[in-house]
């Protein structure tokens, strides 16, 4: 069945392109890795394998901090997210269409095109009214956020699974004597899981790595691991970094392989 | 009477769209269907029979009229809340149960006790033989299997109609003939009213009690299979219904004239210019053209193995289609182009008004 037409690995010099952008992708991150073992205080001098700034990075209490702070402002964001995409998702496939549905579409996604620092400042300057006129200066400046730039992360992945859903089944549900309810809890929402666990789970790390936002929201002392390490490495570069990000990478790696097995098993 | 009736439909309208674009897929349709009785809905596809299953099943609100179930008016009652259930032509099984939990589902839906739920799902998966595949996924079963799990899921809270949408139209032809052997067991084992959709008007044909027959959102005659084969009101009946010879006619007295010129002898009529219709098998040739025949050159000889269709020319141009035995053909010895004597059945004859 193979068409012998184009094929694009033929062309001349598509393995040396290839390396090359395989290359600039991840030859940085490899040596970021490699340096996080380093036992020297150099990130570019190599002095034998260790574990220390791993140790150094576990005592070091800022970093502690910061961690829960991400932690805890990833999961809440990743929930809050989550829950209002399902929603949206529910509210833009599971009825006729509607005049302006395209428009509502454009809405949701709003935060994947506006530039994201002109979102900051638009955040900053908002959250800055409402500081001066409620006194509140807490963590919910900071999940309100990253709750607003998590949803279209969130929603594309339960949109898609949606949109793949045999809506008949809903109509069988209620056919077998489901209330509209009853029909969601027993029969949408087991089968819309998969895709609300992929959408939670890109929230996540979305927000984890968020520095653009955060630096701009946050208040005194409300760092989080990202911008935690952007303050370390404006004084003095050390491995501690290079430790901090190899964890969070593989964090990341590992919510992400979760995401692609997850969205896979459907078909 | 209407003790007897399970369901009845009064003037049900069902248009789609609005303004001047509107379609109206169900056109003042009115019938009742008795008591544990297998009814059909037959027609072509667009006909408006699902429409109607659905305003049964109350998946859709009619524009007008009423739906009446043992006499309550079930008009604006949502699904969940009518004592009817469906087998879907997609058969829309649960794919995140088991087959057991599928069969189970309405039935916990009502709030059941388990142990109820438990005892009729397994009498239920008795019933369609699927005992041995309580345990699994529905995705693990073949076509057939997952027919019968839809007919127990929507058989098992005991629903006072079972209503099917053309489900075996997905299965192979030496499957469908066993599901409807199967079908018409359980309709007998439940004496459940079963109303079943189709367009396949052979399987109307063998399963059904009574038949309606429509077209255009238009319910055209309801009769027993006898009744609707061999009295068809109208012409879209008699043709969508078995096949049909169509003979334009005149009226002259108590005879009809042939626009060949031959007279016949048929039912009376209002009208003064009727068609005449003749199923192929009740129409007669020899070989030799005698005084009373018709006279009517062959055209074509069509070999269908168990019989042969001669397709015939009558004087004016007139075509007509006789279904001979096959032996018949090669004794009589009928050829292309030869003139033969034509008869119709008396009694098989049908005036048709319109």
């Amino acid at each position: 069945m193979a068409t012998r037409g184009f094929v694009i690995s033929r062309l001349p010099g598509f393995n040396p392109i290839a390396t090359l952008v395989f290359a600039a992708l991840y030859l940085p991150i490899i040596i970021l890795v490699i340096y996080s073992f380093n036992a020297g205080r150099s990130v570019s001098g190599w002095e034998g394998f260790s574990l220390k700034w791993y140790a150094i990075a576990w005592e070091n209490d800022a970093v502690k901090a910061a961690t829960i702070r991400s932690l805890y402002l990833a999961a809440s964001a990743a929930v809050i997210s989550t829950f209002l995409a399902t929603l949206a998702a529910l509210g833009t496939t599971r009825r006729r269409a509607f005049g302006g549905q395209t428009f509502i579409y454009v809405m949701i996604n709003q935060p994947l095109m506006v530039p994201e620092v002109v979102s900051a400042v638009a955040l900053l300057i908002f959250f800055a009214m409402i500081k001066q006129a409620t006194g509140y200066a807490g963590m919910g400046y900071l999940i309100a956020a990253h709750s607003a730039f998590c949803i279209p992360f969130a929603y594309l992945p339960i949109r898609a699974r949606l949109e793949g859903m045999d809506m008949t089944l809903e109509t069988a549900a209620a056919d077998l004597y489901a209330s509209p309810l009853q029909a969601f809890r027993f029969v949408t929402l087991p089968l819309l899981l998969p895709g609300i666990i992929a959408g939670m789970m890109l929230a996540f790390v979305t927000s984890l790595d968020d520095v653009v936002i955060t630096v701009f929201v946050k208040s005194a002392g409300q760092d989080t691991l990202p911008t935690y390490m952007l303050g370390q490495i404006r004084r003095q570069v050390t491995a501690e970094i290079n430790a901090i990000s190899t964890v969070l990478l593989g964090l990341t790696v590992l919510l992400l392989t979760l995401f692609f097995l997850l969205t896979r098993k459907k078909n | 009477m209407t003790d007897s009736i399970a369901v009845e439909a009064r003037h049900v309208v069902k248009a789609f769209g609005q303004g001047e674009t509107a379609v109206r897929a169900l056109d003042d349709v009115s019938v009742d269907i008795r008591k544990g009785e297998f009814f059909t809905l037959l027609g072509p596809s667009g006909c408006g029979k699902t429409t109607l299953l659905r305003l049964i099943a109350g998946f859709e609100m009619p524009s007008a009229g009423a739906i009446l179930l043992e006499g309550a008016d079930i008009t604006t009652l949502p699904p969940n809340k009518r004592p009817v259930n469906t087998v879907f032509q997609s058969y829309a099984l649960f794919p995140h149960l088991t087959v057991a939990e599928n069969v189970g589902f309405g039935l916990q839906m009502l709030g059941r006790p388990k142990a109820e739920v438990a005892a009729t799902t397994a009498r239920m998966l008795a019933l369609v033989k699927l005992e041995a595949l309580a345990g699994r996924k529905t995705s693990q079963l073949s076509g057939g299997q997952q027919q019968r799990v839809a007919l127990a899921r929507a058989l098992a809270p005991a629903p006072k109609v079972l209503l099917l949408d053309e489900p075996l139209s997905a299965l192979d032809l030496k499957l469908r003939k066993e599901m409807q052997i199967e079908l018409k067991r359980l309709q007998s084992e439940t004496g459940i009213t079963f109303i079943f959709v189709t367009h396949d008007q052979e399987e109307a044909l063998t399963m059904s009690d009574r038949i309606g027959v429509m077209s255009a959102g238009k319910l055209q005659q309801v009769g027993t299979p006898k009744d609707i084969y061999n009295h068809p009101v109208n012409r879209f009946v008699a043709s969508f219904i078995g096949e049909s010879n169509f003979l334009p006619a005149t009226r002259e007295g108590n005879l009809y004239r042939l626009d060949c010129g031959a007279m016949i002898a048929a039912p009376a009529a209002k009208a003064a210019r009727v068609t005449l219709t003749v199923r192929p098998e009740q129409v007669r040739l020899s070989a030799v053209v005698e005084a009373d025949a018709i006279p009517a050159t062959i055209t074509n000889l069509v070999y269908f193995g168990t019989d042969t269709h001669c397709h015939l020319a009558l004087s004016d141009g007139t075509e007509v289609v006789a279904r001979l035995q096959s032996p018949a053909t090669g004794d009589a010895g009928l050829g292309l182009g030869q003139s033969v004597g034509l008869r119709f059945v008396p009694e098989a004859i049908q005036v048709l008004e319109d």
